[in-house]
């Protein structure tokens, strides 16, 4: 019985807003899961493509002209796709010396106050990316004939994606293995 | 505007905002309440900053050093620099600096090169007798070799953002690393005599023709990638690719140290470390962009130009000011923002701008080691498992031989022009 008492006390069994939570979790391991898949797809995509543009520079002595630019875009969307799982992981670098010297209390509210920061910023980019990629949309990629649009559309729904992780770290964050949020962080 | 840019990236650093969203963010107060440019600005830079192919170098080195990080090759440079170094005392915190040397040499991260080795060489070194905090301190300071010997990011970024050959710059970077290289040993030498460390454990060597013909492969890494760039058959970032499909090449097929499965987890690793940092990239371009708008970088390089009358106290004065810089801001986000600004000066006081990149990136370099906000002494002091403040002490000495070598570099600028003026001149 004591278990179940403290289960309750602690708030875990029936929170007011553990259906929300729920579905938050369960949306984001989609869409994360799928960010990742195609993140790590234009990565690997644009390697071989590189090694194409290569190959075909010393054999044909002039490298395709579609190659270039479509490493360019693959990697961008690389980028803008990344950011979920690297929020997922709690990856993303920053100054925690602050954070580190405060109480828990203080901390609950810096932590609500990085979320909306962070939710903020991608809000301005998930919609003015949008704006930016119907603007663009008449434009070609040069060498590759198909709109632009294409490559600015990674800002939109990667910021999506990012923010849908950021909520998902938000009620449910993963466990705080320093060691693999470090491996993570590049220089 | 420049003021309330500043300020508000302050804050929200020191908030524990992430570094990437702090700059993004401050930069969009810059446009929203400052500027009549559309938010749209925003997103246009956000791609236009990212959409370079000399920057597409990045994942791809990041790429290719996990690669070579998890496939066997990484144990083999240990064996071979421990064959080289392992017999003189101190011999095995001598191995770990000259292997950081040559990891650094395939590998353009400090931390990846923190992470590959030291994960092999810190327990080598508290099992000989080494105290972990001085094996945790000397392992996060030649891993620092990891952004000087090329390939090297922050060398990219600099050359991107200063207009600078990064062929120049990667060339550039061979004398200042092999300089620090042996500062490291032989304070390393010193320090060990005095305190009596690492006089045993070095029974178990290979011979150095063993084990340089074992580490053949890995060591022909960099000849292929810098001889490819000098001698002008690849661009940086096609040596990049060269680079990422030999080091597949060599470890799954040849090594088999890594299978389909490990690849999947090198992907992943490699999407997320990519995305954390060109992500800083891209929000770091769009503060760079609105600052060069409102004339910052030319008021500044006025001033700089009126208060220092020489070259000489214009890099002192450079230099002690990247180094508070570099204690609290990722060096990416430093390169990007700053480089557009002193470069120019530098070029009017008749410094090199290559001489000039190599100043700021060991430099800011140094800031991976010093706390508070030193990357690379949190992955080796998590490798390590020990914590920060005990590291202290070993670590104040191996910051001030890096400083003396930085001064040495700065002044001396045939360290770091030698190599270049005998390829390229």
């Amino acid at each position: 019985m004591s278990e179940g008492r403290l289960r309750k006390a602690s708030g875990d069994a029936a929170h007011p807003f553990d259906g929300v939570r729920r579905l938050v979790a369960s949306l984001e391991s989609v869409t994360t899961a799928a960010g990742m898949v195609l993140s790590c797809g234009a990565l690997a995509a644009s390697a071989l493509i590189g090694l194409f543009q290569i190959v075909t520079r010393f054999i044909l002595d002039r490298p395709a002209p579609w190659s270039e630019p479509t490493v360019r875009t693959l990697l961008i969307w690389m980028v803008y796709l990344g950011l979920c799982g690297a929020i997922r992981n709690g990856a993303m670098v920053a100054v925690d010396v602050v954070y580190n010297t405060v109480g828990p209390r203080l901390q609950r509210v810096m932590r609500a106050f990085i979320l909306i920061a962070s939710v903020g910023l991608f809000a301005l980019l998930f919609y003015f990316g949008l704006e930016m990629a119907e603007f663009v949309r008449h434009q070609n990629l040069a060498g590759v004939g198909i709109s632009i649009a294409w490559a600015y559309a990674a800002i939109p729904v990667g910021s999506l994606l990012a923010t849908i992780s950021l909520l998902a770290h938000a009620v449910r964050p993963q466990s705080d293995d320093e060691v693999e949020k470090l491996k993570e962080q590049a220089l | 505007m420049t003021f309330v840019m500043l300020a508000s990236m302050m804050v929200l650093f020191m908030l524990a905002v992430p570094v990437a969203i702090s700059i993004g963010l401050s930069s969009a107060i810059g446009i929203a309440f400052f500027t009549h440019f559309p938010m749209k600005l925003l997103a246009q830079q956000a791609f236009t900053a990212l959409d370079k192919f000399p920057l597409a170098a990045i994942p791809f080195f990041i790429l290719a050093g996990n690669i070579m990080g998890t496939g066997g090759i990484s144990s083999r440079l240990v064996a071979f620099a421990q064959s080289l170094v392992g017999g003189m005392r101190g011999g095995l915190a001598s191995t770990c600096v000259l292997t950081c040397m040559f990891f650094a040499a395939v590998s353009g991260s400090s931390i990846a090169t923190t992470f590959a080795i030291g994960s092999i060489l810190i327990p080598a070194m508290v099992k000989s007798g080494y105290p972990k905090p001085f094996a945790a301190a000397l392992q996060a300071t030649s891993a620092e070799l990891g952004v000087i010997i090329p390939p090297s990011i922050p060398m990219i970024l600099y050359g991107v953002s200063a207009n600078v050959s990064i062929g120049e710059l990667f060339v550039s970077g061979i004398g200042p690393g092999i300089l620090i290289a042996f500062a490291l040993i032989l304070g390393t030498y010193v320090w060990c005599r005095l305190r009596g460390y690492g006089d045993a454990g070095n029974e178990d060597r290979l011979g150095v023709v063993v084990a340089f013909r074992r580490s053949l492969l890995a060591l022909m890494m960099p000849i292929i990638i810098l001889g490819g760039i000098y001698g002008g058959i690849f661009t940086p970032t096609e040596a990049s690719i060269v680079a990422v499909f030999y080091a597949l090449v060599v470890s799954m097929a040849i090594y088999r140290d890594i299978d389909w499965r490990s690849l999947l987890r090198i992907l992943h690793q490699t999407a997320i470390s990519s995305s954390i940092i060109m992500l800083i990239i891209a929000m770091a371009g769009i503060f760079s962009f609105m600052i060069t708008r409102a004339g910052v970088p030319a008021a500044i390089g006025t001033w700089l130009t009126g208060t220092f009358h020489s070259g000489w106290s214009f890099l002192l004065a450079v230099n002690a000011v990247l180094f508070i810089i570099g204690m609290f801001i990722d060096a990416g986000a430093s390169i990007i923002v700053l480089a557009p600004i002193l470069a120019p000066v530098a070029n009017q006081f008749g410094i090199d701008p290559v001489h000039f990149g190599l100043v700021m990136v060991v430099n800011l370099a140094l800031g991976m080691i010093t706390p508070p906000f030193g990357v690379n002494l949190f992955a080796a002091c998590a490798v390590a498992k020990v914590p920060l403040e005990r590291v202290a002490r070993p670590l104040c000495i191996y910051i001030l031989i890096i400083i003396a070598c930085l001064m040495v570099i700065t002044y001396v600028p045939e360290v770091s022009l030698f190599f270049r003026d005998i390829i390229y001149r």
